[in-house]
Formats: C-alpha cells, sequence, structure tokens
C-alpha cells in the first residue's frame, strides 16, 4: 500500500541549539489511527505541527498525498492543509461567534470570502455541518456562543470543524489533556468512532497511555526528539513505557489494581 | 429543501437594525452641521504652496526654542509634585473603603468630577482671566486637572486593592492614620508610581497646549510663529515638540516598568 | 556587642543612600523649576486662593440670557465629534491591524505605521488644530480634520494592543485549515476584537467631545469660541453659562456612551 504521509528525516532545531526533533522519518498508510505518546517536552507537538507547518521544519522532507510540504508556497500550502484536518488542546474556537459557524469555517478554504461573510456557505456544507453536530449531540447548541460551552462541548465542535474540511489527514493536538475525565473519555470515543466512519487517517498526541492503548491500530513513541517505539499497541510493554517515559515518571500513573493499565498524571500544558 | 440558517432567528434583523441607527447618526452629523465643503475647497488651492514653504527648518530658533521647552517641562514637574501632594491627602479620604467619613468622600468624588469636566484650556482661559498671562497662571491650571486626574485615579487604586489589609489592620486596632502609612501606601505606592508617569505626560503635553493661549513655554513660541507666518520656524518647533513627547513617552514607560518590575 | 547596634533592628534591607540621592535630585529638580519659571512662592500659594476668590467675584452668577444662541454651538460640537470618530475608527482598524504582529508580518510596515502614528498621538491635539488652522485656514472643516488627526493616533495603538492580546492559538485553527489572510482576519481576528473596539471607540468620542469643546479656540469651530470672545469682552458671566454647558454636554455624553458600554460589553 502507499503511504499517505511520508516523513524523512524531520529535524527542527528552534533558537540555535535547541534540538526540538532530531531525525524523525516515518511512513503513515490509509486508515491507520496513530496515537503518538511520550512525555511533554519529548517533541510531539512539534513534530504533528511540522506535518501542516504551524511549524516550519529546520531540514528534512514531508510528503503528503504526493506533495513536498516543505517547499510547498503559501498559496499551494493553504490548498494542502485544506485536506488536513486540525484539532487543538486548547480547542480554539473563535468564542464570541456561534458554534455552527464556527463549524463551518472548516469550509472557509473553499468559499469566497464575501460569501463566508454573508454566510453563504453551500447547502451541502451546512446541511453536513447541522448531521455533525447531531452526531456529537450538540444540536441544541448550534446557535450558542462557543464561549458559553463547556470545555469537553468545545472540543466537540473543534472535530466538527475539522471532519466538514472533509480531510484526507486527521491531527489531533493532545485533544483531551485540557478535559475533566469524563468528557475526555466521550470526547476521544467520538473522535475514533467518527474517524473510523469517514475512513480517516488519523494522528492524535497523546499523554494518556490507556487511551492510546485503547483506541490505536499503531503506537509510537517520541523522546529526545526522535523515535523509540513504533508498533502494534500489543507490542508495547509495561518497560517499554518505562524506558519512553524515563526521568519523568511523575507524568506516569499507573493505575493500581490492574498493573498494566497505565495512565498519565493530568498534565495540563 | 429546507432551508438552514446560519445565524440564531432574529440576530440578524439586530445586526441591521444598529447598523441603520449608526448610519442614521452620521448622517444626521452631517447634515446638522454647517462644514461649508466649498469654502474648503476653495482653500485647497492655497494648501501645496503653505505645504512647500513649511518644508523648511530654522535652526537659529533651536536654542530660543530648547529653553521653552525647559520652562514647558519645569512647569509641569513642578506641578506634578504639588498634585501628587495635594491628591495623596484628598483621595485618602475620597476612597470608600479608607474615608472617614462618608458625605465628605462622595462630596470630595463629586467636586473633582465636576473639575474634571471642564477642558483644562477653559480652565486655562478662566486662570488667565484672573491672574494675567504668565508662568503662575500655568501652575494654576495644569494643577487643577492634575489633581483632579490624580485624585479620581488614586481613589481607584485605593479601592481596588486595599479592602482586605484594611480589614487586617482595623482588626489589630490600628489608627486611621497608621492604616494609611503602613498599609496602604506601601500597597499601592506602585500603581501610584504608574499614574504619576502618565500624568507627568498629560501636564507635560497641557503645558504644551496651554502656550496657545498665551502660558509660557514651546507652545507660545509656536503660536508666535505662526502669527508672524514663519515658516521655517513654525516646522522646526513642531519636529522639536513631536521629538520630546516621543522620547518623553519612551522615557515614562522605561520608568513604569523599572518600577514594576524592579531595577534588573 | 554594643548597646546601639542592639537597638537599631534595621526593619528594611533599603539602600538609604540611593532613596537619600533620588530624594535629593528631585528636590534639586524643583528648586531648578521654581527659579528657573521665576514663580515666587507667594504667587505659588496664593494663586489658587486669588483664582478662587475672583472666580466667585466675576464669574458668579452665570448670565443665562442668551441660553438659546448656543445651541447651533452645541450642535456643530457634538457633530465634529461624531463625525470625527467615524472616519478616524475606519481608518483607525486598518493602522491597528497593519501595527498588530498578529496580523502584519512585515516588520518594516509595522515599524513605519507605528512611527506615523505616535506622531499623530505625541502632538497636542490644540497644536494640530493650530497647525492645520495654519494650513487651511479658519473653518470647521478644519476641527474634524484635526480631531481625525488625534483620534487615529489614539486609537490605532489603543487597537493595536487590543488585537495583540487576541491569542495567537485562536487564529491558528484557522490558519491550520488553509484559510486565507482575510478570512482570518474577518472570521478570526475581527470577531474577537468588538467588545475592545467599542470600549475604544466610545472613549475615543469622550475624548473627542471634549476637545471638539475647545478647538474653538484656535478658530477651528464649535462652542470654544465663545468662551474666548466672552471673555475677551469682559463678559464673565456669560462665559460662565457657555463653561456650564459645556460641562453638561460632557457629563452627558460620558452617561450615554457608560450606559452604551454596559448594554454591549
Amino acid at each position: 500500500m502507499k503511504p499517505l504521509l511520508t516523513i524523512k528525516n524531520l529535524v527542527k532545531v528552534y533558537g540555535k541549539d535547541t534540538r526540538a526533533l532530531n531525525g524523525i522519518s516515518l511512513d503513515f498508510y490509509p486508515g491507520e489511527f496513530i496515537v503518538v505518546i511520550g512525555p511533554s517536552g519529548a517533541g510531539k507537538s512539534t513534530f504533528i505541527r511540522c506535518i501542516n507547518r504551524l511549524v516550519d521544519p529546520s531540514e528534512g522532507a514531508i510528503i503528503f498525498d504526493g506533495q513536498h510540504m516543505e517547499k510547498l508556497s503559501w498559496r499551494k500550502l493553504r490548498k494542502e492543509r485544506s485536506k488536513i484536518g486540525m484539532i487543538f488542546q486548547h480547542y480554539n474556537l473563535v468564542g464570541r461567534t456561534n458554534v455552527i459557524k464556527n463549524v463551518l469555517h472548516g469550509q472557509l478554504s473553499n468559499v469566497p470570502l464575501y460569501k463566508s461573510l454573508l454566510g453563504l456557505y453551500r447547502y451541502e456544507d451546512k446541511k453536513e455541518a447541522v448531521e455533525l453536530l447531531k452526531k456529537v449531540g450538540l444540536q441544541d447548541q448550534i446557535y450558542k456562543r462557543a464561549d458559553e460551552l463547556s470545555g469537553g462541548q468545545m472540543q466537540r465542535v473543534g472535530i466538527c470543524r475539522a471532519i466538514l474540511q472533509r480531510p484526507k489527514l486527521l491531527l489531533a493536538d493532545e485533544p483531551i489533556a485540557s478535559l475533566d475525565p469524563l468528557s475526555a473519555n466521550i470526547v476521544m470515543q467520538q473522535l475514533h468512532t467518527i474517524s473510523q466512519e469517514k475512513k480517516l487517517t488519523c494522528i492524535v498526541n497523546l499523554h494518556q497511555v490507556d487511551y492510546a492503548k485503547k483506541y490505536a491500530t499503531r503506537i509510537i513513541g517520541i523522546k529526545k526528539g526522535a523515535v523509540v517505539f513504533d508498533g502494534a499497541p500489543s507490542r508495547l510493554t509495561d518497560a517499554m513505557i518505562r524506558d519512553i517515559y524515563e526521568g519523568k515518571e511523575s507524568q506516569l500513573k499507573l493505575k493500581g489494581e490492574s498493573g498494566m493499565q497505565l495512565a498519565v498524571g493530568q498534565n495540563d500544558e | 429543501m429546507e432551508h438552514i440558517r446560519v445565524t440564531s432567528k432574529g440576530s440578524l434583523g439586530k445586526s441591521l437594525l444598529l447598523v441603520l441607527i449608526l448610519g442614521a447618526v452620521f448622517i444626521a452629523a452631517v447634515n446638522l452641521i454647517n462644514l461649508d465643503m466649498l469654502k474648503f475647497y476653495e482653500r485647497l488651492e492655497n494648501v501645496p504652496d503653505v505645504l512647500s514653504r513649511m518644508m523648511a527648518v530654522d535652526f537659529s530658533i533651536v536654542p530660543d526654542a530648547l529653553l521653552n521647552i525647559v520652562t514647558s517641562l519645569a512647569l509641569a514637574l513642578l506641578t506634578l509634585f504639588v498634585a501628587v501632594f495635594l491628591a495623596m491627602f484628598l483621595s485618602f479620604l475620597a476612597a470608600s473603603t479608607i474615608a472617614p467619613n462618608r458625605y465628605l468622600a462622595i462630596f470630595i468624588k463629586g467636586f473633582f468630577a465636576i473639575i474634571r469636566s471642564v477642558p483644562s484650556l477653559v480652565w486655562g482661559l478662566m486662570v488667565i482671566a484672573s491672574l494675567g498671562f504668565g508662568n503662575v497662571s500655568g501652575f494654576i491650571t495644569i494643577l487643577i486637572s492634575a489633581v483632579g486626574y490624580l485624585v479620581k485615579t488614586f481613589t481607584g487604586s485605593i479601592e481596588e486593592s486595599g479592602g482586605e489589609i484594611i480589614e487586617a489592620m482595623k482588626s489589630t486596632g490600628a489608627s486611621w492614620f497608621k492604616i494609611v502609612y503602613h498599609g496602604l501606601i506601601p500597597l499601592c505606592i506602585t500603581a501610584f508610581f504608574a499614574w504619576i508617569t502618565v500624568c507627568f505626560e498629560m501636564n507635560v503635553s497641557e503645558s504644551i497646549g496651554l502656550g496657545i493661549i498665551g502660558v509660557g513655554g514651546i507652545g507660545l513660541l509656536l503660536t508666535q510663529a505662526i502669527n508672524t507666518y514663519n515658516y521655517g520656524q513654525t516646522t522646526t518647533i513642531v519636529i522639536m515638540i513631536c521629538l520630546l513627547m516621543v522620547v518623553l513617552e519612551f522615557v515614562m514607560t522605561r520608568m513604569k516598568n523599572i518600577i514594576k518590575f524592579g531595577n534588573s | 556587642m554594643n548597646n546601639k547596634t542592639i537597638h537599631k533592628i534595621p526593619l528594611d534591607q533599603r539602600d538609604s543612600k540611593r532613596t537619600f540621592t533620588v530624594v535629593a535630585a528631585i528636590f534639586a529638580m524643583l528648586i531648578f523649576s521654581v527659579v528657573y519659571l521665576k514663580i515666587s512662592f507667594i504667587d505659588m500659594f496664593m494663586g489658587l486662593p486669588s483664582f478662587v476668590m475672583f472666580f466667585f467675584e466675576k464669574f458668579f452668577p452665570p448670565n443665562a440670557e442668551n441660553l438659546k444662541q448656543y445651541i447651533p454651538s452645541v450642535v456643530d460640537t457634538l457633530g465634529y465629534a461624531v463625525i470625527s470618530t467615524y472616519i478616524s475608527t475606519i481608518i483607525a482598524f486598518i493602522f491597528g491591524i497593519l501595527i498588530s504582529e498578529n496580523t502584519n508580518k512585515f516588520k518594516t510596515l509595522r515599524v513605519i505605521t507605528r512611527g506615523f502614528v505616535s506622531i499623530l498621538r505625541n502632538i497636542p491635539f490644540i497644536i494640530w488644530g493650530a497647525l492645520l488652522v495654519y494650513i487651511f485656514g479658519i473653518g470647521g472643516i478644519v476641527g474634524v480634520l484635526a480631531l481625525i488627526l488625534v483620534t487615529i493616533g489614539f486609537l490605532s495603538k489603543s487597537y493595536a494592543e487590543s488585537i495583540d492580546e487576541i491569542s495567537g492559538d485562536k487564529l491558528e485553527a484557522l490558519r491550520a485549515n488553509g484559510s486565507s489572510y482575510f478570512q482570518i482576519l474577518f472570521h478570526g481576528v475581527i470577531p474577537q476584537f468588538v467588545p475592545a473596539w467599542i470600549n475604544w471607540t466610545l472613549f475615543a468620542f469622550e475624548i473627542n467631545v471634549r476637545a471638539s469643546a475647545v478647538l474653538g479656540l484656535v478658530g477651528a469651530g464649535g462652542i470654544g469660541v465663545l468662551i474666548d470672545t466672552n471673555i475677551n469682552l469682559f463678559k464673565y458671566e456669560e462665559a460662565f453659562s457657555i463653561i456650564a454647558v459645556i460641562v453638561m454636554i460632557i457629563l452627558l455624553t460620558e452617561l450615554v456612551t457608560n450606559s452604551i458600554r454596559k448594554r454591549f460589553v
């Protein structure tokens, strides 16, 4: 099978010599649900932001859907970015705008400015937006202002916005790190269901190893800017997890009874 | 095919109404006032001529202008000092959290609200009418508006941050004066300094503006240059005023930061 | 151990030398100011009382006979403030976008706009009035022009600061899904900016009303010229009634802007 996204020797250096990414090479195939784990500061966030060039990589190649992302001009980059949905830790909704408009922001790249200003989105886009909101259980909140929602609800709007882009790839940067356990569960569940339904490739950064094991088809462990584990969840042993979180054990919390289930302390950065 | 609205019912009508009202206010304003565009267009022909003559600098005025800038600054500084003293005293009497007498506090606040609502140049006209042209008039005028400004801002700072300290010190049985001296002044002093730097900038700008109506300083020099149609001098003085204010803004911002974050 | 040291337990670790130099410097500057300005202390302390005496003797009571004749000037004064606020809010918004790092990535353009705006802001408004009257001649339009220039200076800086405060995170989502610059601006920046915009613009309107009331002093139209002429003709009581009218206008404006603020922000 041809990979959807190929990353070759990705390096990111901040300032003079802070190496956030230290030569990462990976292939991602269509339909995978990949979870990236690792302690904070390992470079997970930088890695995922390099894919759609919210962060410009220092070296290396990112080939998405046959395009070299790192070489694209501004205009072409926008077109490629519209094929990549993204979900953020802090939701990044426009707070004073209502929920459905926030979801429709996912289609902004396909709508000329004057139409979007007048709210003249295509009918099928609006219909899909409403359907998506129904699917995540927000049908009663459609015309509420986004900043009136709870964190979990905001993140579900964030998911709808990303899905409305009809992306080929979905990136999620710590989608549940700012949520309480209950909302985190719902959000993760919905993210998983929807991406399976739409047969999306997903790359998700997570702190919580137990969630990673529950949903991922493939887990990637990152430590100090390099890949230290890459494989099926079943192959991820406790020893490996300890190795990944070495020196940052406080972020890793073993759940008492089972011994196998691992969770990471709520680290909210 | 059912229609899916992007905004909730009624919100579109509301924003439309708002736009209409705003537009109506603007059109009403344009129609009500007598702008006399024709005359303005006629005069526009002379403008390039005036502007080209203003494209000159006259360095001979620089020493004189510098002396006058010192006058403006000295006036602003002297007033600032006196105003800070008066305002410190008054604001502790006026802040509702610490005021010894409620009615006195309300009176002070109301009195200075009225004082503030008179523009400083109007104060200037009245003061000059009674004390004549000169630095004393400038001093009194700036003093009035500076005290007005500082009483308001100081009172605000005290009321904003003082509540808990006052309660704590009252419970130890401290007197009014002790609460103010040992509790509130150390607490509010940084906020006060920030207001004082702003007030100094305002004072300088006022002392320049007052020159227009005959108080001394760089403003007066500019008025003289304008009245004698001395284009080069006018341009030079305006540039110097601008430089003065930019430097002042920079210095005051630096001072505010030093006071706020320490010397490092 | 010496007895004296026991009694003196310092409560502060402050460097007393430095405090002393600062206080000494301030006093030196003050004395210099008094000497330089040739103000006698008697004048300084007697100035305020004698002004108050004069005020109650000459300005009091206000002469309200000609109150009706002021109405056109009052309307003009308010009209100038309204028009200049409208025009400057639009121009200042564009400048604000050009100054804020959030919306303008070109550093040279940012610096140039910032410098230009700082010139507008830093010259006192009455000086702008005098200068523009010098260039364009007297008249109401000149007053409006002066108000516009000063308000652009004030608002651009305030707007830019508010746009800076909108966190880059919020805009990151729109950047990540391929929205164009103007779409990010209109769908991301502007909705978040609205409360600050209302607040600053109302504030600018208050300032404009005050400024517009005195611009008449330099011949730029409005009610200010009436005070000047009446004082010059020694009609103090009539001047006072005009001043009272100005105070009413200003207080009413603040009342209105505050109630709008409460409703919308």
